[in-house]
C-alpha cells in the first residue's frame, strides 16, 4: 500500500511502504538486529541501564545530526517519546508508555515507565528520533504538520515524494554511523502484482517490497538467470478468530475444536501457497526461544471432528448434511470474515467452507473490504461475524501480541477480536511482562501459549512463506529476515545492499 | 429565455445532489472515526476527540446545516484520511484525469466517427463485418485486461513504453523534456481507453448512420445528383451524430469517475483511485466533494450537448 504523505499518521506504521520509509529517514534509540538472534543493537543510544526494569537510561551518541546539520540530542528523543506517543496513539505500547520522560543531559536521557518492562530488549521499540526543532511549534497537533522535508538523521535524506506514486532517497552523506553503500533508492508504486513483476523482470525495479511476489510466479523467476531467489520464513501468523460475544454454538469448545480439527492445513498450505506456507501453533514464531513445543495440536482428523460434535449433541437431525444445534435446533451455520485484499485469505475461506462441510459445518462467506473488516474484527460485540480470518506479524519483540488475548471486559477491548474473557490469564500475563528473569518469564511465556491453544479463542493456522526474487547480478547484500528482504524490521537491506 | 431556464434547472440539480450526498454516504455502514485509526490501541477517548475534530460528535441535522454552511463558501471540508482540503486533493488530482480522459476520448471520437460512418454508409460489405466484429470485440474487452496486455506487449517485451505512472520516478526532469516523458506515460493508459470508446463509438454511429441511410431524404439527395460524400457528411452524418454527441457528453460526465480500472492498472495518479479509496474509508467530506464534482461535470456536460444540439439540429432551436 503506497504512501499518501509523510505526516506522522498511522501510515508510518499501517502501510507497507509507509513502515519502510521512516526507518530510512529517522533513527532509532536502539534497533532489532538482523536474523537469526534479532538482537538489540545499538542505535542512537549506544547503551542502556534500569535497575528496575521500570527507569530506563540511554547514553547518546554525542556524534549523531539531523540532515540540516543540528544535533541530535537527549532533548529530541525525550520530546519525541512525550508528544508522537499522544498525536499517533498507535506508538502508544506499553513499552513507550512513559509516567516521564527527560533529558539529563544532551546525551542521557532518562524515562520512567507505567509498568515494569521485563524481557529481552529495552523498551522503546521501532520508534523515530524526530527532530525538536521542526517539530515543537506543532506539538500539540502533529499530525496537522505536512512533513514535506521529512528531516531525520537516520542513513538516508528525502530528495523527492510523490504522493501514491515513489518515494526518491539519497544516501545521507554526512551520516554519523556505518553510511550506506548505495547512493539512492526509490520506492515505486505499480497498479497491480502482474505491473510489478513485469518491471522486476524488464529492470524497471531491482526487487520487490513488502511481501515479495506472488507465489504463482515464483517459477518463472527460477529460470531466469539474473536473479535469485530468496525464501525466508513469514512474518505473518494466520488464524481464525471465533467470536465469544455472538450467541452461537461456536461459544462451545467442542465447536472450536471439530472446527480446526475440520481444517486441513497441508491442503491449504499445498492449494493455496504451493508449498510455501508452515503451520503455525503459537502467537510465538517456533524458532524463537519462547516457543511451547508441547502446545496441544489440532491435526487434521475429520472423524475426530465429527466425533466431537456428535458428543456434543450436534447431530444433523433434519437429515440436509448439515449438523443442528441441539438447542435451538438451527443448522450449524457460521459466518466466516475476510478480508477482499487479502485474495489469499478469501481463497482459505473458501477451501475451508468445503472441508468444513464435509463434517457437517456450514459456512457463510462475509467478504468486505480491509477497513469495514479491521472495524468488525475490532467491535465483536457487534456480532458482525463469528468466525474472522486475522492476520498479525508479531516480529521476535511480541510483547505486545498478547493484547490480542487480553480480557476483553479488563482491558483487552479494542484488540479482543474474540471477546475472550479470562482472569487467570489477565494476570498472567501481567506477571509476564513485568518478569525480568528470563527464564521465569519463559515459563509464563509457555502457559500463555498452552492457554490459548486450549482455550482456542483463536485457533491458529499458518505462516506464508516470503519468496523475494532480487537482481544477484547488479546488487550483494540483500539481507533476509523473517517476512523476506523488506519488512518492519527489516530495512538491512537498505543499509547492507551494495552495487556488485 | 430556455437557456435561463436550463441554467436554473441545472442549479437545481446540483443542490439537489449536494443534499442527496451528504445523506447517501451516511446511510453506508461503517463509522468513519473508527476506519481512520487501523490500530486498535486508539482508545474512545482519543476516537472521541477526532469525531469533535471533524464536527462528527454534532447530531446529523448540526452537521448538515454545517455542511451547506461551508458549501456556499466554496469551502468542501477536510478530508478525513488526507486530512488536508477536500478542494485541495481535488485540485492536485482531476487535471491528471482531464488530461487522460480528454486525449483519449477526442482521439476515440474522431476515430470511431470516422469508422462507424464509414462501415454504416458501406452496410453489408466485408470492411463493415471486419469494423464491426473488431469494435465489438474491443467494446466488449474489460479496460484492465485490455490494460495488463498492452503492458505486457509495449512495455514487458517490446520495452517501447514506460510500465506506468505519469512521468518517470526520480528522473528530475524539467522542462520539455517532462513533458516529453509525460506523454511518453500517456500513450499506454490513452490507447487501453481510446481502443475501448472506439469500439462503442463505431457501433453507435453505424447504427445511426443505418437509421439515417433509410430515410426518403438520402433518397431524394441521390436523386437530386448529388455527391455520395457530400451526402455522408451534410446529410447522412450530421443526423446520425445527435446520439454520437448525447453519448460523449454523457462519457465526458462520467470520465472524471469512470477511468478507475485504467488508473489503477497503469498507476494514473488521478482521481479515480482517490474516489475508490475514499468510499473504502468513508471519507464523507472528501466523498461529498468528489460526488459533486461528478455531478456538476455531468449536470454541464448535459447544458453543453443542449448548446450542441441547437447547433447540429436547428429544429431544437425553433422550439
Amino acid at each position: 500500500m503506497a504512501l499518501k504523505s509523510l505526516i506522522c499518521n498511522e501510515a508510518w506504521q499501517y502501510t507497507e511502504m509507509g513502515v519502510m520509509v521512516w526507518p530510512l529517514i529517522y533513527d532509532q534509540l536502539w534497533i532489532l538486529g538482523p536474523a537469526p538472534e534479532y538482537k538489540a543493537l545499538p542505535r542512537l543510544a549506544l547503551k542502556w541501564e534500569t535497575t528496575d526494569n521500570k527507569t530506563w537510561t540511554f547514553h547518546l551518541t554525542k556524534d549523531a545530526k539531523f540532515h540540516d546539520g543540528m544535533p541530535v540530542t537527549a532533548k529530541d528523543a525525550a520530546f519525541t517519546i512525550e508528544y508522537l506517543t499522544k498525536a499517533t496513539p498507535s506508538w502508544l505500547i506499553p513499552d513507550k508508555d512513559c509516567e516521564s520522560v527527560s533529558a539529563v543531559d544532551d546525551y542521557t536521557l532518562t524515562l520512567t515507565l507505567k509498568k515494569t518492562h521485563g524481557g529481552p530488549y529495552p523498551p522503546v521499540s521501532w520508534f523515530p528520533i524526530l527532530p525538536k526543532h521542526i517539530w515543537e511549534p506543532h506539538k500539540d497537533d502533529m499530525l496537522s504538520f505536512k512533513n514535506e522535508k521529512a528531516l531525520g538523521s537516520g542513513p538516508f535524506k528525502l530528495k523527492e515524494f510523490k504522493a501514491e506514486q515513489y518515494v526518491w532517497f539519497e544516501a545521507n552523506k554526512d551520516y554519523w554511523g556505518e553510511k550506506a553503500h548505495i547512493a539512492e533508492i526509490v520506492f515505486k508504486c505499480y497498479g497491480s502484482q502482474d505491473a510489478v513483476n513485469m518491471a522486476l523482470k524488464s529492470g524497471d525495479i531491482d526487487m520487490i517490497g513488502y511481501n515479495g511476489c506472488a507465489i504463482s510466479a515464483v517459477e518463472e523467476y527460477s529460470s531466469l538467470k539474473n536473479f535469485k531467489l530468496i525464501v525466508s520464513p513469514g512474518i505473518e501468523l494466520a488464524w481464525i478468530t471465533f467470536n465469544l460475544h455472538k450467541e452461537t454454538p461456536l461459544r462451545d469448545i467442542n465447536v472450536r475444536k471439530a472446527v480446526m480439527h475440520g481444517i486441513d492445513k497441508e491442503k491449504i498450505k499445498a492449494m493455496i501457497y504451493r508449498g510455501y506456507a508452515k503451520p503455525a501453533d503459537s502467537f510465538i514464531y517456533t524458532e524463537l526461544p519462547g516457543h511451547n513445543p508441547n502446545l496441544p495440536q489440532y491435526e487434521y482428523n475429520p472423524k475426530l471432528a465429527a466425533k466431537l460434535l456428535d458428543d456434543a449433541g450436534y447431530k444433523d437431525t433434519d437429515k440436509d448434511g448439515i449438523r443442528n444445534d441441539p438447542k435451538t435446533g438451527a443448522n450449524l451455520t457460521f459466518e466466516f470474515m475476510a478480508p477482499s485484499d487479502w485474495m489469499d485469505k478469501v481463497k482459505c475461506v473458501a477451501l475451508m467452507k468445503e472441508l468444513l462441510k464435509n463434517i457437517g459445518i456450514a459456512i457463510s462467506m462475509k467478504v468486505t473490504d480491509l477497513d469495514t473488516f479491521y472495524g468488525f474484527f475490532y467491535a465483536p460485540k457487534e456480532d458482525q461475524f463469528d468466525m474472522a480470518l486475522m492476520t498479525e506479524e508479531p516480529g521476535p519483540n511480541s510483547d505486545w501480541i498478547w493484547e490480542f488475548c487480553r480480557s476483553y471486559d479488563a482491558g483487552g477491548e479494542g484488540w479482543n477480536g474474540a471477546y475472550y474473557n479470562n482472569p487467570a490469564f489477565d494476570s498472567l500475563l501481567d506477571k509476564m511482562l513485568a518478569e525480568t528473569d528470563l527464564k521465569k518469564r519463559s515459563e509464563h511465556q509457555f502457559e500463555l501459549q498452552k492457554i490459548i491453544a486450549q482455550d482456542l479463542p483463536y485457533g491458529m493456522l499458518f505462516r506464508r512463506e516470503i519468496v523475494d526474487p532480487v537482481r544477484s547480478d547488479k546488487f550483494e547484500g540483500f539481507t533476509a529476515t523473517m517476512g523476506g528482504v523488506s519488512t518492519w524490521i527489516n530495512p538491512w537491506t537498505y543499509f547492507n545492499a551494495r552495487k556488485k | 429565455m430556455r437557456l435561463t431556464r436550463k441554467i436554473i434547472a441545472a442549479m437545481l440539480t446540483i443542490f439537489a445532489i449536494a443534499c442527496t450526498n451528504f445523506v447517501i454516504f451516511r446511510i453506508a455502514p461503517g463509522d468513519p472515526i473508527r476506519m481512520m485509526f487501523r490500530d486498535p490501541r486508539v482508545s474512545a477517548g482519543q476516537m472521541q476527540a477526532m469525531r469533535e475534530k471533524f464536527g462528527l460528535d454534532k447530531p446529523l441535522s448540526g452537521q448538515f446545516i454545517a455542511y451547506l454552511k461551508a458549501l456556499s463558501r466554496g469551502d468542501l471540508g477536510l478530508s478525513f484520511s488526507h486530512r488536508r482540503p477536500v478542494t485541495q486533493i481535488i485540485a492536485e488530482r482531476i487535471p491528471k484525469t482531464l488530461l487522460l480522459v480528454s486525449v483519449s476520448l477526442t482521439i476515440a471520437v474522431i476515430i470511431g466517427v470516422a469508422l462507424g460512418a464509414f462501415a454504416g454508409w458501406h452496410r453489408g460489405t466485408r470492411t463493415d463485418s471486419f469494423i464491426l466484429t473488431v469494435s465489438l470485440t474491443l467494446y466488449s474487452i474489460p479496460t484492465f485486461a485490455l490494460g495488463i496486455l498492452l503492458l505486457l506487449v509495449f512495455a514487458y517485451h517490446l520495452a517501447l513504453l514506460p510500465m506506468g505512472g505519469m512521468f518517470t520516478p526520480a528522473s528530475g526532469l524539467t522542462g520539455f523534456d517532462y513533458v516529453k516523458d509525460v506523454l511518453r506515460h500517456l500513450i499506454l493508459p490513452a490507447f487501453s481507453i481510446i481502443l475501448w470508446y472506439v469500439g462503442e463509438y463505431v457501433i453507435l454511429t453505424r447504427n445511426a448512420m443505418s437509421d439515417v441511410m433509410n430515410q426518403d431524404y438520402i433518397v431524394t439527395a441521390r436523386a437530386k445528383g448529388l455527391k455520395e460524400f457530400h451526402i455522408l457528411k451534410n446529410h447522412a452524418l450530421r443526423n446520425a451524430l445527435l446520439p454520437v454527441v448525447t453519448v460523449t457528453g454523457v462519457n465526458l460526465g462520467f470520465a472524471v469517475a469512470g477511468v478507475i480500472e485504467v488508473e489503477t492498472v497503469f498507476s494514473w495518479p488521478g482521481a479515480g483511485r482517490l474516489v475508490y479509496d475514499a468510499v473504502m474509508k468513508r471519507d464523507y467530506p472528501l466523498l461529498q466533494g468528489v460526488f459533486l464534482l461528478f455531478a456538476v461535470s455531468v449536470v454541464l456536460a448535459n447544458l453543453a450537448i443542449d448548446l450542441i444540439y441547437s447547433y447540429i439540429d436547428p429544429r431544437i432551436k425553433r422550439k
